[in-house]
């Protein structure tokens, strides 16, 4: 849908100005991140570090980049979230769209059971057996399974479902003679694709983010995804709870562990971070408007 | 799919690895099984296995293992082995300290070595899904984990006749030291986990130092540093009044707490407070014997005082609370900091080891409310429990044994901290070791991320207090003789380590929750004036009464006069 | 009429129509009675192919390790495992209540709690609001970006900045308090800042990924009812007014009721991270009391019930709520 040009009004310029100040009130301390990856990190934790680096250096960068661990995690972390992520996407997509219906019989008893798994759970033992006994500890399974649905998720997509997508639609199809199937293939989806932008969105960085089920489910350290593999360089800054010793050379590994995990701690996260934005401009153009519901209706 | 057959076959590889375990295919054997059989009839693999060892398979039950010599046993041996990882090792199957173990011993190793983050939750998760290693190096098992997993459960087996045959260096490691036995002896008599001892005195007291550029601008000699209570006072306030760091800005913090927090913090718990007569905020062991609550003594009122008078007057840090090992190491490179604790100076002021040898450490303080005398606590105790344990899972608790004993040799714990000569260290001139450089990276990053585990995991040794002292570094020798002068004379333990039983364990665990952080919170606001001392110290020790900590001291007093008692 | 529609169906009726309008209800009742049970089902065989692995997943992985609860009731031992611990009955729970702390913790909890489920219930409509006003264009993608980065921080890093902001003698705050005359105000330190210095940092942090949402749901509004608007004269706050918040509004009502589900959930890392000494009379929390507790021994049970305390408090909330909701809003999670 082509627009025209339109007139700058009191109400626009007003908007755009809110707008501006948001941006600035955000990108401050996003930029402090940035100059602080690369400043002297006792610079920055006395206060110095406000407009520019200071102590300009690279050295965090070149630690990161040169962990060989590094590297490893990120290929399991893209294949930990691009699997999962498939996996998530299909399967919440389509338990909303049969939740979503109506007709569906028993709809109200599933949704509240979907819903009563979000406050009672085992807890970590019993689903640690679980995983054991379905012999995916260790494996890149317990990656990928054990998060397969997001109940929250679920809840969320199943009501832009009801809310977007016209049943008028749907049932002239049906009168039609169509499916389920083919008008959830052939009319629903094409209208989700805001919804499926944002659950991939969604999942896609729970995948990345989550470090705890690496942590404890995996030993092999050639299955650890990126946030255990940088986790582990940052979480260092305290000797072991109950480690004693107080000799030198304990404490002076505690000071260059610290040293190190300071030098690091920005970078970490830029390094963390980076792909993800970089992904989000594809992600977000499936937001824009006018792709929707009038043109398939026109 | 293809993933998941994989899997299928792995798994059925390792059944019958247990299989082939359970039938001694890899056993060494020798002498009796000192494991009790697991009671559980639930876990089956354990059961299993400690039931089978003794089937004609298990060949080599008197050839394999050797009771002297290496190495240990004739034909390889595999033992899973659980440890903490630190960040800075690298890991552990490329370390060359156990390559060159498993070369001597002929006892191979496989890890599994989880992080400082989730390492309680695996370990319990082990022994619940019953996954749990042969063996635990480096495996943080407090007492209160030896009690129950040891005496309780039969997990941990006991170690007393496998170091009476098989462990001559534990055995002196014992002699030497008194008092060791007793504290990691379990209620029952068995011990159940080896202990790391370093008993040199700069590995278990505070470093707390002065800032010596600052000392000098005063002209305060090594002499003149303060020995009492107000001597101590009068010198912080000459470091904030007297810009000694010459900036013209009054920003010199004249004492730092590095931890957040006044209870855990070495330089107000180990030397102001005990110069006011009382050796711990918590719980303490006089020098009769008699155990008793630091807060709960008269003079704690003028402790708080004390550290009032130096918070208002802005000589005790105004941001302790929020305050960081980080956030002071900044403001020391900054150079605002008078006191505080580090491993050596250079690690916090920007200063050299030429420049650190004119940064002295504290002088034990005095005051009238200990008759003039000297007194100063160690935060620390030259035992470190839990080191090294073995499971009923393992085959051969002998070969264990006795290769875990040459860590507790001279050789031995030298070699797991240093490892071989030309790598990590070489001898110089003067005999002593020094450091060999290795480009890009820093000395304990090298140790750790290629030599070996004693570097941030805490691992089974003994170190000779002369160890400490063979390191060819002029500050190493200035601290230690500082430490053993200076220090060493006045100092008192805090509270032995103890044992507890499993419910007078379980009873401290729940008041300790609520007690330690009323005391946590109260002691700070008292400081900082949101809590009046004199008006509210009523209420505060009424508070402490309705928080059960009679209880508490009861219990320890119980703990601590079975230890006096076995330690006769 | 075989279903019943809740969607938007025609533009003036919504235009005329109020915030919380009542839709359809009475035509729902006649569909339910039609046919009989194994006739409906089989009639919509195709979603249960649809649903049933999910539900499938949350039989296995969900309600499979669910029998763990009873750890609460235990006194668990990890060797004798779930259902070979000592029975205890309520002891945990008893232990939780009797706590000195108990009822400061309770408060707490929930003033922090509210006071982030509101904020951060109404900034991310506000800000998806703002941005569907923006032309598409450069700026509009960069203010979607920029307002979602904060999200990437970690916590630990996050909290670390704060703490370098917000310090009381060199943080940047403070130097701006003070450069413009003022008295350094001791932002982690004054027990009454510390819920302020939570929420609106959280904010900062999760307002634009909280507004994705909200930004695709947007997405989907038919330009035919803003057309259609435009014809009938009504201005941007009208149109925001009238058509975008009605759009939003059954996504809002589901993200409200499940985030009252949460009352008694704030979690315990950044609250731990940005607590000390000083300001734990009001940062203290559930979750970082069961987790210091934790600290001092490995307290399985302990957890386990204070989390099913939790749970349950939780859960009756959520149904509370969402009854309210469905009565009033025709939006209702079940």
């Amino acid at each position: 849908m082509k627009k025209k040009k339109m007139k700058w009004t009191r109400f626009d310029v007003l908007i755009y100005l809110i707008g501006f100040l948001l941006l600035l009130i955000v990108l401050y301390p996003l930029y402090f991140v940035v100059i602080a990856s690369v400043s002297d990190p006792n610079y920055v934790n006395i206060g110095q570090v406000i407009f520019l680096p200071k102590g300009f250096n690279l050295d965090g960068y070149k630690r990161v980049l040169n962990t060989p661990e590094i590297w490893t995690g990120f290929r399991n972390s893209v294949f930990y979230t691009v699997a999962g992520t498939a996996l998530n996407v299909v399967m919440t997509i389509t338990a909303a769209y049969a939740l979503s219906k109506k007709r569906l019989v028993g709809r109200n008893f599933f949704q509240f059971m979907i819903v009563f798994t979000m406050f009672f759970g085992g807890g970590m033992i019993p689903t640690y057996l679980l995983m054991k006994n379905m012999q995916m500890l260790d494996t890149v399974w317990v990656m990928i399974v054990p998060g397969a649905v997001s109940a929250y998720n679920l809840i969320v997509t199943k009501t832009f479902f009801v809310n977007s997508i016209p049943d008028e639609l749907e049932e002239a199809a049906r009168i039609d003679g169509a499916s389920y199937f083919k008008t959830f293939f052939s009319i629903v989806l094409p209208l989700s694709t805001p919804i499926i932008a944002v659950m991939t969105l969604f999942y896609g960085i729970g995948h990345w983010n989550s470090y705890f089920d690496g942590m404890i489910y995996l030993s092999d350290r050639n299955l650890l995804p990126l946030q255990v593999i940088l986790k582990e360089i940052l979480s260092s800054a305290q000797m072991a709870a109950n480690s004693t010793s107080m000799s030198t050379s304990e404490m002076t590994l505690l000071a260059e562990q610290q040293k190190i995990a300071e030098m690091v701690k920005y970078v970490s996260m830029i390094v963390a971070t980076v792909p993800v934005l970089l992904i989000y401009p594809f992600i977000q153009k499936y937001f824009k408007k006018g792709i929707m519901v009038g043109s398939l209706k026109g | 799919m293809k993933k998941q057959q994989k899997k299928r076959i792995r798994s059925l590889g390792s059944i019958l690895l247990v299989l082939a375990m359970a039938f001694g295919l890899t056993a060494c054997g020798g002498g009796e099984k000192t494991s009790p059989v697991v009671e559980n009839g639930g876990e089956k693999e354990a059961g299993d296995t400690t039931g089978k060892t003794d089937e004609p398979g298990t060949a080599g039950a008197d050839g394999n293992f050797n009771e002297e010599g290496y190495p240990i046993v004739n034909e390889a041996v595999t033992v899973r082995i659980m440890g903490l990882k630190h960040p800075i090792q690298g890991e552990w199957k490329d370390l060359k300290f156990f390559q060159k173990m498993e070369e001597m011993t002929g006892i191979s190793l496989e890890f599994d070595t989880p992080a400082l983050d989730v390492f309680e939750e695996k370990k319990s998760l082990a022994i619940t899904g019953d996954t749990y290693p042969d063996v635990f190096f480096g495996g943080m098992l407090n007492t209160n984990q030896q009690v129950e997993w040891g005496m309780t459960e039969g997990i941990l087996i006991p170690l007393n006749d496998l170091i009476d045959k098989y462990a001559p260096n534990v055995q002196a490691m014992f002699e030497a030291n008194p008092g060791v036995k007793a504290s990691v002896t379990a209620p029952d008599g068995n011990i159940y986990a080896l202990p790391q001892i370093n008993a040199a005195p700069i590995a278990y007291t505070a470093p707390v130092w002065y800032n010596g550029s600052w000392l000098k601008a005063l002209n305060v000699t090594e002499d003149q540093l303060p020995k009492d209570l107000d001597a101590f006072y009068d010198l912080l306030v000459r470091f904030r009044k007297e810009d000694p760091n010459g900036n013209g800005a009054e920003d010199e913090i004249p004492l730092s707490l590095v931890s957040g927090d006044i209870l855990g913090s070495e330089t107000t718990e180990c030397f102001i407070l005990p110069a006011f007569g009382i050796n711990g905020s918590k719980i303490y062991v006089d020098d009769n014997g008699v155990v008793k609550y630091g807060a709960m003594e008269e003079n704690y009122k003028e402790y708080l005082k004390y550290l009032k008078k130096l918070y208002d007057e802005k000589l005790l840090d105004n941001d302790f609370a929020t305050a960081d090992s980080v956030s002071v190491t900044a403001q020391a490179k900054d150079n605002q900091v008078g006191l505080t604790i580090a491993a050596i100076p250079q690690n916090m002021w920007d200063v050299d080891t030429e420049q650190a040898k004119e940064y002295p450490i504290i002088r034990v303080l005095s005051s009238e409310y200990t008759g003039g005398k000297p007194v100063c606590t160690y935060p620390n105790s030259p035992i470190q429990q839990g080191t090294f344990a073995i499971t009923d899972k393992c085959q051969c608790p002998e070969a264990m044994m006795r290769w875990v004993d040459y860590l507790y040799s001279e050789e031995g714990s030298l070699y797991i901290h240093y490892g071989d000569e030309g790598d990590f260290w070489e001898f110089a001139d003067s005999g002593l070791r020094k450091h060999i450089e290795h480009e890009g990276m820093a000395n304990e990053e090298y140790r750790g991320g290629k030599i070996t585990p004693d570097c941030g995991t805490p691992c089974p040794k003994w170190v000779r207090p002369e160890t400490e002292g063979s390191w060819e570094d002029p500050f190493q020798a200035i601290r230690i003789a500082t430490t053993d002068e200076q220090i060493v004379p006045y100092m008192k333990e805090v509270f032995p380590q103890t044992y507890f039983s499993e419910s007078d364990a379980d009873r401290i665990t729940v008041i300790k929750t609520d007690l330690d952080k009323y005391m946590k919170e109260t002691v700070a606001g008292f400081v900082v004036g949101n809590l009046d001392i004199d008006a509210q110290w009523d209420e505060f020790q009424a508070t402490l009464k309705q928080m059960n900590v009679e209880e508490l001291i009861s219990m320890y007093q119980t703990s601590y006069d079975n230890w006096a008692a076995a330690n006769k | 009429m075989f279903c019943q529609t809740e969607v938007v169906q025609c533009p003036s009726s919504q235009q005329k129509g109020g915030f919380f309008m009542k839709r359809g209800k009475k035509r729902t009742y006649a569909v339910r009675r039609k046919g009989g049970l194994g006739r409906r089902i089989l009639s919509c065989w195709q979603l249960y192919v649809f649903l049933i692995p999910t539900l499938v997943y949350f039989v296995i992985f969900s309600y499979g390790p669910m029998y763990g609860v009873q750890i609460a009731f235990r006194d668990f031992s990890v060797r004798k495992g779930i259902w070979g611990s000592r029975w205890v009955g309520l002891e945990h729970f008893q232990r939780f209540f009797d706590s000195y702390y108990f009822s400061q913790l309770i408060k707490n909890t929930l003033h922090i709690s509210i006071y982030s489920i509101i904020v951060g219930f109404i900034l991310p409509i506000l800000l998806a609001l703002l941005v569907n006003e923006l032309r598409n264009g450069k700026f509009k993608s960069i203010l979607q970006t920029v307002t979602y980065a904060p999200y990437f921080i970690s916590t630990v890093v996050f909290c670390g900045m704060l703490t370098i902001f917000l310090n009381n003698t060199n943080g940047l705050f403070n130097q701006i308090i003070v450069g413009l005359g003022g008295k350094p105000v001791g932002f982690l330190t004054d027990p009454s800042l510390f819920s302020h210095v939570f929420v609106w940092s959280g904010a900062w942090q999760g307002t634009g990924w909280g507004s994705i949402i909200y930004i695709a749901a947007l997405a989907g509004i038919d330009e035919q009812l803003y057309e259609a608007a435009k014809i009938d004269g009504a201005t941007r706050l009208q149109r925001i007014w009238h058509i975008n918040l009605p759009h939003l509004l059954p996504t809002m009502i589901t993200l409200l009721i499940l985030s009252c589900g949460s009352l008694l959930g704030v979690g315990y890392e950044k609250v731990f991270l940005l607590q000390n000494s000083l300001n734990a009379a009001t940062s203290e929390v559930i979750s970082t009391y069961v987790y210091k507790a934790g600290l001092v021994q490995a307290q399985y049970s302990f957890a386990t019930a204070v989390g099913l305390f939790n749970s349950v408090i939780n859960f009756v909330i959520l149904i509370l709520v969402n009854a309210v909701a469905k009565r009033i809003s025709d939006t209702s999670l079940w």
